[in-house]
């Protein structure tokens, strides 16, 4: 214990060095506008921004701090438009479209703007005071979750699904499927075939998130807003209440349990941000049911899941540092940049170059008070986001979706392939049909086949071993406790 | 900017005028007869993948060095691992002499299986290697095996009693590894356990935690954990003793098993690329070969020393690609479209 | 015939084509005891069934927009950027889409053509300069 504050200690020494802490800065302001541009991801900027760490010559703890900053500032971003304009920026931001763009409906997205930096800062800071003190021992646990372990997790996510929809259950599942479905375009990693490529190269290597995501949330958005006279009320958002201390204290009970969720989940290398803001936010809506109004505009259901983004993000850092193992391509670009600087990335990073690693730590402290700090103010500016005029907003925001997806890719396809997910996003949101879902499918299903037979590969096809362990058992029971409980609940109320 | 620009131009021409002087490159001199123009790297990848990294540190070390002037942009082309960029070449850019396009051993094995629609290595014109990871063959520290003759023995006796994981589909140039061991073993590799993992990162994590014996990884994404002695290293599928931390592990082929892994990165051009081009874009990747600022660049891209340009490249990547044909005939990999 | 029902008629014979698909697949080797059909048959399948709960008529009809003719102008106007981009290059071809954005947002012409020519100077500077995303350059760059 006492070691790790004093190796704390010289991890501040090194990140409060002028040059550090505006590198932290600079960090953190990409970081929030990558969140906020469509199809330019973190682990796009970080690779970016590697060639000129090292044109400038940067020390290897100062570029790690930098891009990390880039990294963890992005799950800052990715809710501003999630929020503002019911397009989420990336995979963990969908779920904050649930709550969080009905409340900028009702003139409240500065206050769901604000309770969700709140809860960024949350999350990320308490994960990194766990990682600080904890990060060997649970990365060594983190291992040890088995395929069939993931197997149980994912289908406990998935299972939640029905909860996400709001309207009809037919209709959710059909979405999820929907999803689960375009996971499976590409080549299959089982057997190398090609599944539902219909023989187009550009379908190869599987449909692209940001892609599904752009067509149906923003393009989808964005037509049927043009089918409607333009709404004089466009105006009014943004002038609501402001963020009260009273819901903040009211949601942060939400954020202490997605944090828990968030960070546990994280440090598994094979699980993600995704998995958990999705287990956070419909373990809030559950726990709430009768108290809540969640899909309506619920605080809490904006609070959740981005704080559950930021604690795995911060999470997925675990495995990384303490093992070298990355558990998403951005933590492997993180990691490939330790290499450029010939720092072995792995276990002995912490007694080999206690500077980088502990300097990182460190930093992380400084660069969510920065973040926040960033943000809060930054509320009201992006609030007013919804005053601008529709027809100077929507061009803008359908011109940066398509220049994003292109300049990451180089496709025309790509374009038409948004275009085409954007007429169905459209023609599903007239009938009522949930679009979180599909996205949902889409981020897990791959997850699920691929464990799943991963699973049976290793146990030579006994489906025994699905169960074989007590976190899968009790995994499994909390999915079927899960399915179950509509039924129940509708008895208990008839 | 542009005074900055045209001084790093100035000493590179001089410095081009002193390599042609001494003549120490026999092309230096035909290569002058063509000057790029916005020349271009294609990654056929997303910014941050593997051959994303390729385009834009190496043509930032070519910018670096003086070898090309002209400032060399990175284009992202992702899309079947390659075959949308193979395709765009030589749908849209036949002749066109400054187009530079990334390329590696997974490439060829994509050829190979015909995976790269009606294009294959005699639609590029090979440039030249910028350098190469090697296969290694791990296993947990604490494992039954202590070297390569024991699971080649166990793999013979049952291929599916070992599991084995790495990061690629059946097919991938990480099942080759995988593949060809067994096959060395007298095994049939259709019959041997190989479980897909989502990047070398997760397949460390599932050996580490036990869940598979074998990991058929590349050696710089295993150092650190040979380093920190998490696991054992079987073998380094290189035909010498790698360098550095690894210059204790033993080659397969001291162990008496013909394999080799080596996985070569480096450019092709279109394939009516202009001869003065071709010999440009040849000789500026020999130059920057022995640019003694090229090796801390190269080994900071993961890559050890493989030098292989011109004609020389043109031919392993053909023998290569016919050899991975004959392994995916063998064991019925190659697709329909071919 | 009911929106909802439309709905339901897609899903299935959605389900149907992907459970087609996934059956003739030749897979050369079974390297895994699931294969690569299982698991998309089954999904399809399960997609199917909640397609066919939704044959039930109920459920709203299809609401028909007040504008009927502006969302397939957009999506005409997205598709004819998507194969011009390359054509045109980015600078063009994104100042007329967002023109012809604006203006089926109700923009007065001259209003439309500054949010054009802004937006896609802007987001020219933002990816093919500070991003270094190169970006097509089209017949300005010839």
């Amino acid at each position: 214990m006492m070691e790790t504050f004093a190796a704390l200690g010289g991890g501040f020494a090194v990140a409060l060095q002028p040059t550090n802490l505006f590198l932290a800065l600079i960090g953190c302001i990409i970081g929030t506008a990558i969140g906020v541009l469509p199809g330019i991801g973190p682990l796009n900027a970080i690779a970016l921004l590697l060639p000129f760490c090292l044109a400038l010559k940067l020390p290897p703890e100062s570029a790690l701090i930098l891009l990390a900053a880039v990294y963890y500032g992005s799950g800052y971003g990715g809710r501003i438009t999630a929020i503002l304009l019911n397009m989420p920026g990336e995979p963990s931001a969908v779920l904050t479209t649930l709550d969080g763009h009905p409340l900028a409906k009702q003139g409240r997205g500065g206050a769901a703007l604000a309770i969700s930096g709140i809860g960024s800062f949350v999350g990320a800071t308490i994960a990194v005071v766990l990682m600080s003190f904890l990060s060997v021992p649970l990365a060594r646990v983190a291992v040890a979750f088995s395929p069939a372990d993931y197997v149980a997790l994912i289908a406990f996510a998935l299972s939640l699904l029905g909860a996400v929809g709001g309207g009809s259950a037919p209709k959710a599942w059909a979405a999820g499927c929907l999803g689960i479905l375009l996971a499976m375009v590409g080549i299959d990693s089982g057997t190398g075939v090609e599944r539902y490529t219909a023989g187009s190269m550009e379908l190869l290597g599987g449909l692209d998130f940001t892609v599904l995501a752009i067509g149906l949330f923003a393009i989808g958005e964005i037509l049927l807003l043009i089918e409607t006279r333009i709404r004089a009320e466009a105006a009014k958002l943004g002038h609501g209440q402001r963020l009260t201390f009273g819901e903040i204290l009211f949601c942060l009970p939400a954020m202490f349990r997605a944090t828990g969720i968030g960070f546990v989940i994280g440090v598994l290398p094979g699980a993600g941000a995704s998995v958990a803001s999705a287990l956070s936010y419909t373990a809030e809506k559950r726990l709430n049911e009768n108290t809540g109004k969640f899909g309506q505009g619920d605080m809490r259901g904006v609070a959740a899941p981005e704080t559950a983004d930021n604690a795995a993000q911060i999470g997925n850092l675990v495995p990384m540092l303490s093992l070298g193992i990355p558990g998403s391509g951005t933590t492997a670009v993180l990691l490939g940049a330790l290499l450029m600087y010939n720092i072995t990335p792995g276990p002995l990073l912490f007694e080999q170059k206690p500077d980088v690693a502990w300097g990182l730590i460190a930093s992380m402290y400084i660069g969510n008070c920065m973040l926040l700090l960033l943000n809060l103010p930054l509320v009201g500016i992006f609030a007013r986001l919804l005053t601008v005029p529709a027809w100077v907003l929507y061009p803008g925001v359908l011109a940066l979706s398509f220049a994003g997806v292109y300049a990451a890719s180089n496709s025309a396809f790509d374009l038409l392939l948004a275009i085409g997910f954007g007429i169905m996003g459209w023609a599903f949101r007239k009938l009522d049909v949930p679009l979180v879902p599909i996205i949902l499918g889409f981020v897990l299903g791959r997850m699920l086949e691929d464990n799943l037979r991963r699973a049976m590969s290793l146990s030579d096809g006994d489906v025994m071993a699905l169960v074989a362990s007590p976190v899968s058992i009790a995994l499994w029971v909390m999915t079927l406790g899960a399915l179950l409980w509509p039924l129940l609940a509708r008895r208990r109320a008839a | 900017m542009n005074s900055l620009r045209g001084r790093t131009g100035e000493t590179s021409m001089q410095r081009r005028a002193l390599l042609a002087a001494t003549a120490l490159m026999p092309f230096a001199a035909r290569a002058q007869g063509f000057t790029p123009q916005n020349p271009e790297c294609i990654a056929p990848a997303a910014p941050g993948g593997g051959f994303d990294l390729t385009c834009r540190l190496t043509t930032r070390m070519l910018n670096e060095t003086g070898i090309v002037t002209q400032p060399i942009r990175t284009q992202n082309m992702p899309g079947g691992i390659g075959a949308v960029a193979i395709n765009h070449i030589n749908a849209q850019r036949r002749t066109d002499a400054n187009v530079i396009v990334a390329v590696s051993t997974g490439s060829w094995v994509n050829m190979a299986q015909g995976r790269f629609g009606r294009f294959a290595e005699n639609d590029v014109r090979w440039i030249g290697a910028i350098g190469a990871d090697y296969g290694v063959i791990a296993v947990r520290r604490d494992s039954r095996f202590t070297n390569l003759g024991e699971l080649m023995a166990a793999l013979r006796a049952d291929p599916a009693s070992v599991p084995m994981g790495a990061g690629g589909a059946v097919g991938s140039q990480d099942w080759h590894k995988a593949a060809l061991i067994a096959r060395a073993a007298g095994a049939d590799p259709r019959r041997m356990r190989y479980v897909p993992f989502e990047g070398g990162g997760q397949s460390m994590a599932a050996l580490l935690g036990g869940h598979i014996q074998v990991f058929p990884g590349d050696a710089s994404e295993v150092r650190g954990q040979f380093e920190a002695g998490e696991i054992r290293l079987l073998a380094v599928l290189s035909a010498q003793r790698l360098p550095g931390a690894l210059a204790q592990v033993p080659t397969a082929r001291e162990q008496g098993v013909e394999v080799d892994w080596p996985i070569v990165r480096g450019f092709y051009g279109p394939p009516q690329m202009p001869d003065a081009a071709y010999n440009f874009w040849v000789d500026a990747i020999r130059r920057l070969q022995a640019n003694p600022a090229w090796p801390e660049a190269r080994s900071a891209q993961g890559l050890f020393e493989f030098n292989l340009v011109g004609a020389e490249y043109a031919e392993l990547a053909k023998r290569r690609t016919a050899e991975f044909r004959q392994l995916a005939r063998e064991v019925g990999l190659v697709t329909q479209t071919q | 015939m009911t929106a909802g029902r439309l709905l339901g008629v897609f899903l299935v014979a959605l389900a149907a084509l992907a459970i087609w698909s996934a059956q003739s697949l030749e897979v050369p080797f079974a390297a895994d005891p699931l294969g690569p059909r299982a698991f998309p048959s089954t999904v399809a399948l399960l997609m199917g069934l909640c397609g066919a709960l939704l044959l039930v008529p109920r459920g709203p009809a299809f609401e028909m927009p007040e504008r009927k003719a502006a969302p397939p102008l957009l999506v005409l106007v997205m598709a004819a950027y998507a194969l011009l981009l390359v054509p045109l290059g980015f600078l063009v071809a994104t100042a007329l889409l967002a023109i012809g954005v604006a203006l089926l947002f109700g923009a007065r012409p001259l209003a439309a053509i500054g949010t054009g020519l802004i937006t896609s100077a802007v987001l020219w500077a933002l990816f093919d300069r500070v991003l270094d995303l190169p970006l097509p350059k089209g017949f300005l760059g010839a």
